[in-house]
């Protein structure tokens, strides 16, 4: 029975971590490192478990310095212990743990060195033909991703592995899912975003069996996919009904607000609310998501400054511009001290910032920044993974045509509906506003045919991707209408204006 | 080595219940099975520490011994199922699977035997959590449930779970019959004897629904559920402490 309290008090303080209550979790694991003592011995399985528990835990509270240090000590006492061998699981874990943290690290040199101290403990027992030494190789694979930027290399790496691994595993097993996340991670480095959205229907699957339809792990798999909507896809009906039921219903009882995963789930859910233009919605949950990360990291942290960006995204959308400056002007600071210039999130509070002075009128100031983030979304482009639409072509169009600069605007734009259609396929979300745009310029510029033509593809694809009343595809009916009654075609011109007119009626009312 | 410490005093338990027999054979027998409990005791103790081919090297000869005498034994169905569990360690699946699914077969085709029921049904959730099936895991887990409902109330047998078998093909079935046993978890949970703890089968029942849930991420229940188990575990300690201070 003594063994089985010890199990149960790391048990105890595991499942705290794993809600996210990284502070009562933590009270847990250093009390139990002094109980533990009276109950087993020191290098006995609890005790381990204990201290890489203690490791986790710190990690995802952001504090991956002390992390190290204590998966370091989790390590050592695994090596040494009589109570665990070499082979045992939890070893391996240990191993597999480290190598995560230095790559979150972006510590190349120490992966590496865990990675090669792994390798030869799995060889010490068994051969290249098992899966734990393909499963090793599937860890080692991230180098070429993390570090070394290989994409291509690291694909046809990672066919090799799963050829060997189907060997192995039986179809269901969920050892597949790790290497359907890397496939994942190699698939949106390279734009193939249908690629990518087939595998996460794939994990999906997987933890539907091994897990249940009722459970929270099986429904965070289905966020993943609604994330994957709100960011590179436009299926935002779908997204929104996995968020109204497994995020509200299952996942969020489970979790503390503090869990690592609570964020980045409210920052989509935001950024859902914002595209389908209910910015309200969007500001109350941005506005939770900024209470989260003070209460959490405090006003100087890169988060803080990160969740008031979004929130003043949303004041901008929503025609709050003065709350919006005042937060964005701080964002920049924040974010500035805390990463640097050559960071995503710099670049994009500076767009919104830039977005914001051409709104309020101040177009030198507008023009200086977002030229600025212009600049440096090049230079970060490769990191911006999570931020498809990071450069800030869109906002430097806006500013050309409000300065005349027609050219100059139709230039980018062009260029801009190039690549996205490269990246998204041509009937995407993200090309609504650079054809809009482009109209725009063309109807300025007196090409009228091409406003037209270019118009009518904003005003389908908004159609097709959102709905007949967002906010969107009205201002693409209205600005058709504009290009057809320019045109002399004043009954053509008629029939969308009274369709602008009634969208908008459906939205704000009568 | 939980798990290895609660088998040891679980099977133990199961052996000394068993009336003497007069003839030899039945004694035999009696030696046989005492020799095996405490064999699967060492196993699951090297398997614990992570020697899985140890364990697996000696659950294989109990298997080839019994299936000499009688292939359809609750004992041979245990010995496979633990023998999946290691091999699932080994990382040999496909061998584990077919393991697992003859002593599933076999503990089906014996169900109104209560001998090592109990026992195999915690080592087939253990197998599945090693496999990362924890639905499945989940649903053996209540199986051994009910099976502790069995022998704490008499009414517990009569309950309408004529087919608390185990099938994964589809998940359709299974997540009715899953809720059925679920509902019977909680009138029996309710039973003080279901928690008596110093019967290490039942505890390790509850501790691989813990770990299930956890697995599953029902963490806020799990939180829920776990002082009572701690609660639980101290008082029985406590008990053992003051018999170990009279005798």
């Amino acid at each position: 029975m003594i063994q089985q309290k010890a199990d149960l008090l790391v048990t105890k303080a595991e499942l705290y971590s794993n809600k996210g209550d990284y502070r009562t979790a933590h009270e847990l694991f250093s009390k139990n490192s002094k109980n533990l003592k009276s109950l087993v011995s020191k290098k006995s399985k609890s005790t381990i478990r204990n201290n890489l528990g203690y490791a986790l835990s710190i990690r995802s509270d952001e504090r991956s310095k002390d992390a190290s240090r204590y998966m370091k000590y989790a390590y050592n006492r695994a090596r040494r212990s009589n109570d665990i061998s070499k082979t045992s699981r939890l070893f391996y874990t240990v191993f597999e743990e480290q190598m995560d943290l230095f790559e979150e690290q972006r510590k190349k040199k120490k992966y590496k060195k865990t990675a090669n101290k792994y390798r030869r403990t799995i060889l010490l027992k068994y051969r290249r033909k098992s899966p734990f030494y393909w499963r090793y190789r599937l860890f080692e694979n991230e180098l070429l991703i993390y570090f070394d930027l290989k994409f291509r290399k690291a694909e046809k790496r990672a066919y090799k592995i799963a050829e060997k691994l189907n060997e192995y595993f039986p179809e269901k097993h969920i050892n597949n899912k790790i290497l359907n996340d890397q496939l994942y991670s190699i698939y949106i480095r390279q734009n193939r975003y249908d690629e990518a959205e087939k595998l996460l229907l794939e994990n999906n699957q997987l933890t539907l069996w091994n897990y249940g339809q009722t459970s929270p792990i099986y429904h965070m798999s289905k966020l993943d996919e609604a994330m994957f909507q709100v960011t590179f896809g436009s299926d935002f009906g779908r997204a929104e009904a996995i968020y109204d039921t497994s995020f509200s219903l299952i996942v969020r009882p489970q979790l503390n607000d503090n869990h690592e995963k609570m964020l980045p789930f409210l920052n989509k859910k935001g950024a859902l609310y914002e595209k389908t233009d209910r910015f309200q919605d969007a500001i109350a949950v941005y506005s939770e998501a900024k209470k989260i990360a003070l209460d959490r990291f405090g006003e100087s942290s890169l988060k803080y400054g990160t969740a008031i960006e979004r929130l003043a995204g949303a004041y901008i959308s929503a025609g709050r511009y003065k709350d919006a400056e005042r937060l964005l002007e701080q964002a920049v600071e924040v974010v500035r001290k805390a990463l640097g210039k050559r960071s995503i999130e710099y670049v994009t509070s500076l767009r919104s910032l830039g977005e914001l002075y051409s709104i309020n009128g101040k177009y030198s100031e507008a023009r200086k920044v977002i030229e600025q983030s212009y600049k440096l979304s090049k230079k970060v482009s490769d990191q911006a993974v999570e931020v498809p639409e990071i450069n800030s072509i869109e906002e430097m169009a806006d500013l050309y045509i409000t300065t005349g600069n027609y050219d100059g605007a139709e230039e980018i734009l062009q260029e801009s509906i190039k690549s996205r259609t490269r990246k998204f396929g041509d009937n995407t979300y993200q090309l609504i506003t650079p054809y809009q745009l482009l109209g725009k310029v063309f109807l300025l510029k007196g090409a009228y045919i091409e406003a037209e033509q270019n118009v009518q593809k904003a005003s389908d694809i908004a159609l097709k991707t959102l709905s007949d009343t967002s906010s969107k595809y009205i201002d693409a009916l209205a600005l058709l209408s504009e290009v057809q009654s320019e045109m002399g075609r004043f009954k053509d011109a008629k029939v969308n204006l009274n369709k602008t007119l009634k969208g908008n009626e459906k939205i704000y009312g009568k | 080595m939980a798990q290895n410490d609660s088998n040891k005093v679980a099977l133990e338990e199961v052996s000394k219940t068993e009336a003497p027999s007069i003839d030899k054979d039945s004694k035999k027998r009696e030696r046989f099975e005492s020799r095996w409990v405490k064999n699967l005791n060492r196993a699951e103790a090297y398997n614990e520490k992570g020697y899985y081919k140890t364990a697996s090297f000696m659950m294989r000869l109990w298997i080839k011994r019994e299936s000499k005498n009688r292939a359809n034994s609750n004992l041979m169905a245990t010995s496979l199922i633990a023998k999946s569990k290691y091999l699932e360690g080994l990382g040999e699946y496909d061998k584990a699977e077919q393991a697992f699914e003859r002593g599933v077969h076999i503990l089906d085709s014996n169900r109104v035997d209560p001998k090592y029921r109990l026992e195999a049904l915690n080592l087939a959730s253990e197998s599945k959590q090693a496999k990362g099936e924890f639905y499945h895991a989940y649903y053996l887990s209540l199986l051994a449930k009910y099976e502790i409902g069995k022998r704490v109330s008499t009414s517990m047998s009569s309950e309408a779970i004529e087919a608390a078998s185990y099938k994964q093909d589809s998940l359709q079935g299974f997540a009715s019959q899953l809720e059925q046993l679920e509902n019977l978890a909680v009138a029996i949970n309710k039973a003080p004897a279901s928690t008596n703890y110093s019967n290490a089968s039942y505890f390790k029942t509850d501790y691989n629904l813990l770990k299930i849930n956890q697995g599953r991420g029902f963490y806020t229940d799990g939180i829920n559920s776990i002082d009572s188990l701690l609660a639980h575990v101290s008082s029985t300690l406590i008990v053992q402490k003051d018999d170990l201070k009279r005798k």
